[in-house]
């Protein structure tokens, strides 16, 4: 099955030769773990010191009082963790943002794959198609935004003015409660496919035409069978990826809400990075906001886990 | 044990090279971004090195708004880098010296022949005032009026400047008559979410009212005159208000699709330029119901931080001369703000003459007697309450609850964070 | 060569689906380049109208280029970008080699770590890194802008998913050869994992080029800005937004990533023929 390459073709053949292959066998034991301490080492010391000695920090924190600025702070233990819970915003926070991940996740994958399957099918216009589903990923959020609330204006934006002509229900699509979650979801949708797409068609480049030509003569010609017995099989550690990065990025989103709708109106759109921040930053209760952090830390590393838990199971390697 | 050798070097040759420069300052300054007021403060800094050389001004990269400037200077404290100079909010003032970070700038004041000679309205310095001394001079002040299209009033429902309705009631059913979708004109709106709550405070104010009592024990914006501001707001719900971003009600006034509109004095000199002849338009004074009414400054003061002796002498030249005649003078002719120094205001060449020509700059003035601090709450909390206080004002504005069952939330919200 | 191709809906269907997507996808942008023509007054106006009545383009980008300077920003963007991607490739890719091909003790404990990392969203960590910039003196320059970002836990995991779709054999068979592993990770494993690391150069290029958070942080002057922050210039505070010329300095940075990206696609019709070769 596995294709062979002039490499290994070649080695096989050395490989045999007695001496020799005792002899490499030896120091590849004692060479692999060295390359490999050489080569994790500057990588491994950055992740300590960018990393993990900040989230101790944070960790400290969360049990001090200390507000940003002021000179003295003290213990006070477990109470900022007890404030989190019994805090309602917290709560609320965090339903909106499973709700929010529970809709961009399937969104932005399905249609990230989709889009990247239908570009790859054929040879015309491939640049210019990933070229446009990639740009809402690349422009910054800041500037998209205004567009985006200009579009979703009530009265004076394309959005209600289109559906009005196509007799669908129009709403004041960013300030009322109920259609801001699923709103923002959608916009998070357009911002991410790109991103899923782009990993996806890396992935889809990376499979071996040769798969497809092997699958062919064991009769798996049409589009249904190549998809099912190549294309997906093939695809899943970059899915695995995908999925994973896509659902960490939804869970923490941030930018969208900063700048749209402040977590309004009253808190339908509030999401817990948001919380988070705004508590460390803006109302600088940072021992608060670092007890906010923890528990935020808590649940996604918890989540993260599971999925790749999960997957990891379900993904057979080369 | 490199790095604590390395800044002691550091430490050492800094101060070495500040007395070799003695003559030659570098004064750092923050203020926020918005392109009206840097023209102002360029031109500020112009003047100022050209009468000073010796002393250079160095404008730190504008930030986003006020709480961006604390966050800045909190952290600037923390690493002893902070800016030397600053313009900050009103409201955000009280964080500053709760922290100890803002200097006095009494005796800067009185060694340069006190306030009256300086041009300083006793009323003016009240703003910057917080345990009972001067910690900030006011460097650009707004009140709270109200943009009227006169145009749209005049085509649509027959009403000229001098009818315009007086209480907040009339008011909102005059914006509904003028509301036309078809056209996509909005007939009335009220900023009631400009930062810190300055619109509620408004309100509260002019009726007579407080945000907490004079000793800061008790909540006293549930007293008549804040629940008659609240009921206010209910009013505009129920008069078909819309909710809308508030750079977009901005530009909808400028853009002639907005008729009556309340919002701070600083936007007058952008509509100026912006709007032309394109319609008329002309501000109207905010209503002030009680007869002790107040409405709370707007706008920012220049704070000094610098606690270097040297520094504290080149600052205190700058922090003088911009809000002194000249610097005001400036200031007031590139953006919508009021000027906090008199001599200014009186003198026919500064402003005189340039406010006698432009009514609608006096609306602000008039208003000036009435001005009282922007009033910020006490406690590590007090940036958490304005969000609270802005959450319950929207569910008011929204139609989602009524006057009546939004103040004890809001209320026991702020209470709790009082603790 | 219809072989080849593992899934072919026809032609027109393909780019039916494409076109309505696309276009969805562009709306926003087709109106941000809009806005960017036109006068405020015409901002406003209740009809729909892509071409603005009065083209006020000129005004608008003129405004955008010189209130502030936008083509410094792009500088900076670029001298930052790139620096951090060269930085990043040479620490992630051989960190990733090893975990995904190494033996060694700790391996799991450390791809745990680098799992960690991949969590922690940047405003979490922004403080501690704050004062250790402060620390080693690099506030307000480049560097600070740079170092925070070089180890990238997204890269690592990236680069370890492809490298362990690498068949063991040919790794096997380069020892043998006489490869050191070194050269294994730069001449075997980058160039049969050339899309994700073409992705990655894109997704990390874009990520720094239009980060608003960690610059506003550590940033000082005007001249050491990166085009986010310049961008964000054009709101103001009290007296509201303008659009016209913020919608412009918009179009014009991202116009650069429009570019790289275009050359970018280019590897990405490399990696389908060394793909091919296979």
């Amino acid at each position: 099955m596995m294709p062979s390459s002039g490499i290994s073709g070649h080695a096989a053949h050395a490989a045999t030769s007695g001496p020799a292959r005792l002899k490499t066998s030896v120091i590849d034991r004692f060479s692999e773990p060295i390359a490999a301490y050489l080569f994790v080492l500057p990588g491994a010391a950055l992740l300590t010191i960018l990393f993990i000695l900040p989230v101790i920090a944070i960790f400290v924190i969360a049990t001090t009082n200390w507000t940003f600025g002021s000179a003295n702070l003290s213990f006070v233990g477990m109470r900022n963790f007890r404030e989190v819970f019994a805090d309602s915003v917290f709560r609320i926070s965090f339903l909106n943002t499973i709700v929010y991940v529970l809709i961009v996740v399937p969104g932005t994958i399905g249609l990230g794959l989709l889009i990247a399957l239908l570009i790859e099918a054929r040879q015309s216009l491939r640049g210019f198609y990933r070229a446009i589903h990639f740009l809402p990923f690349m422009a910054t959020l800041a500037a998209t935004a205004v567009a985006w609330e200009m579009l979703l204006h009530p009265t004076m934006g394309l959005v209600n003015q289109a559906f009005s002509a196509l007799g669908l229900p129009t709403a004041n699509w960013l300030r009322d409660e109920k259609t801001v979650l699923p709103v923002l979801a959608f916009i998070g949708i357009w911002q991410n496919l790109g991103f899923a797409m782009v990993l996806f068609l890396a992935g889809l480049k990376a499979i071996p035409i040769d798969l497809y030509q092997a699958a062919d003569i064991d009769g798996a010609d049409g589009w249904f069978d190549r998809l099912s017995a190549v294309t997906l099989p093939m695809l899943a550690p970059v899915s695995m990826f995908v999925v994973v990065v896509v659902a960490i990025r939804a869970f923490e989103v941030f930018d969208t809400i900063a700048i749209l709708t402040q977590g309004g109106p009253g808190r339908a759109s509030e999401v817990l990075l948001y919380t988070l921040y705004r508590e460390s930053f803006e109302y600088l209760r940072t021992g608060y906001g670092a007890a906010v952090t923890v528990v935020f830390l808590g649940i996604i590393v918890t989540l993260t886990l599971a999925q790749v838990g999960v997957m990891e199971k379900r993904v057979h390697y080369a | 044990m490199h790095a604590f050798l390395r800044t002691i070097v550091c430490g050492l040759a800094c101060t070495m090279s500040s007395f070799v420069q003695a003559e030659d300052f570098k004064i750092s300054l923050l203020y926020p971004n918005d392109r009206t007021t840097a023209g102002a403060h360029s031109e500020i800094r112009t003047l100022f090195e050209k009468d000073n050389p010796g002393i250079k001004i160095e404008f730190l990269a504008p930030a986003q708004s006020y709480e961006e400037i604390s966050q800045k200077v909190i952290r600037g404290a923390m690493i002893n880098d902070m800016p030397d100079v600053i313009y900050q909010g009103l409201s955000l003032l009280r964080g500053l010296v709760d922290r100890d970070l803002a200097i006095s700038l009494d005796p800067f004041i009185a060694k340069a022949g006190g306030a009256e000679k300086l041009g300083y309205d006793q009323g003016m310095l009240r703003i910057g005032e917080q345990k009972g001394q001067h910690y900030g001079i006011p460097f650009a002040v707004s009140t709270p009026v109200i943009y009227v299209n006169l145009d749209l009033l005049k085509a649509a429902a027959s009403v000229g400047p001098n009818d315009f309705p007086k209480s907040w009631d009339e008011i909102a059913a005059l914006g509904k008559r003028l509301d036309d979708p078809a056209k996509g004109v909005i007939g009335f709106y009220y900023q009631w979410d400009i930062t810190a709550n300055w619109m509620f405070q408004s309100l509260v104010f002019a009726n007579g009212g407080r945000m907490m009592d004079e000793g800061e024990t008790k909540i006293a914006f549930d007293q008549p005159a804040g629940m008659k501001a609240l009921e206010t707001l209910e009013a505009f719900s129920k008069a078909g208000m819309p909710n809308l971003p508030s750079s977009q009600a901005r530009t909808a006034f400028i853009a002639g699709k907005l008729a009556i509109f309340a919002d701070s004095s600083s936007n007058l000199g952008k509509a100026v330029t912006e709007i032309g002849d394109k319609f008329k338009f002309q501000t109207l004074p905010f209503p002030v119901p009680s007869a002790e009414g107040r409405l709370p400054a707007g706008g920012n003061l220049v704070v000094m931080l610098t606690r270097n002796p040297e520094k504290q002498e080149a600052a205190w030249k700058y922090i003088r001369f911009a809000t002194g005649p000249v610097g005001q003078t400036i200031m007031a002719k590139h953006t919508g703000y009021l000027p906090s120094n008199s001599i200014a205001i009186k003198t026919p060449e500064m402003l005189g003459n340039f406010y006698k020509d432009r009514p609608n700059y006096q609306t602000s003035i008039a208003q000036v007697p009435m001005l009282t601090g922007w009033y910020a709450f006490p406690g590590p909390n007090s940036l958490r309450i304005i969000d609270t206080i802005k959450g319950h004002l929207e569910s008011v504005v929204t139609g989602k609850s009524t006057a009546a069952k939004t103040m004890p939330r809001m209320v026991s919200d702020v209470q709790q964070l009082l603790e | 060569m219809r072989i080849g191709h593992p899934f072919h809906p026809s032609a027109i269907g393909r780019h039916a689906a494409l076109l309505i997507t696309g276009a969805l996808t562009l709306s926003p942008f087709i109106w941000m380049i809009s806005l960017s023509a036109k006068s405020r007054d015409e901002m406003f106006d209740p009809g729909f109208f892509l071409l603005p009545k009065q083209w006020h383009a000129w005004e608008n980008y003129s405004e955008a280029l010189t209130a502030a300077p936008l083509l410094r920003f792009l500088l900076n963007g670029t001298i930052v970008c790139s620096s951090i991607l060269a930085l990043q490739l040479l620490i992630c890719v051989p960190m990733a080699y090893a975990l995904a091909k190494l033996r060694f003790r700790g391996r799991n404990a450390l791809f745990g770590a680098v799992l960690f990392g991949l969590l922690l969203p940047h405003q979490v960590l922004a403080l501690p890194i704050f004062i250790l910039c402060h620390k080693l003196n690099i506030l307000n320059t480049y560097a600070a802008l740079i170092l925070p970002f070089i180890v990238s836990p997204f890269g690592i995991f990236l680069f370890r998913q492809f490298f362990r779709t690498i068949p063991d054999d040919i790794l096997h068979a380069a020892r043998l050869d006489g490869l050191s592993e070194f050269s294994i990770v730069w001449r075997i494993g980058v160039p049969m994992s050339v899309p994700a690391m073409v992705a990655f150069s894109i997704f990390s290029v874009v990520a720094h080029w239009n980060d608003l958070f960690w610059p506003s942080i550590v940033i000082k002057t005007t001249q050491l800005m990166p085009p986010s922050l310049g961008v964000a210039a054009f709101r103001g505070i009290e007296s509201g937004n303008d659009y016209g010329p913020l919608m412009a300095g918009t179009v014009i940075v991202v116009l650069p990533l429009l570019v790289a990206f275009g050359l970018a696609q280019r590897w990405f019709i490399e990696g389908l023929t060394s793909a091919a070769l296979k």
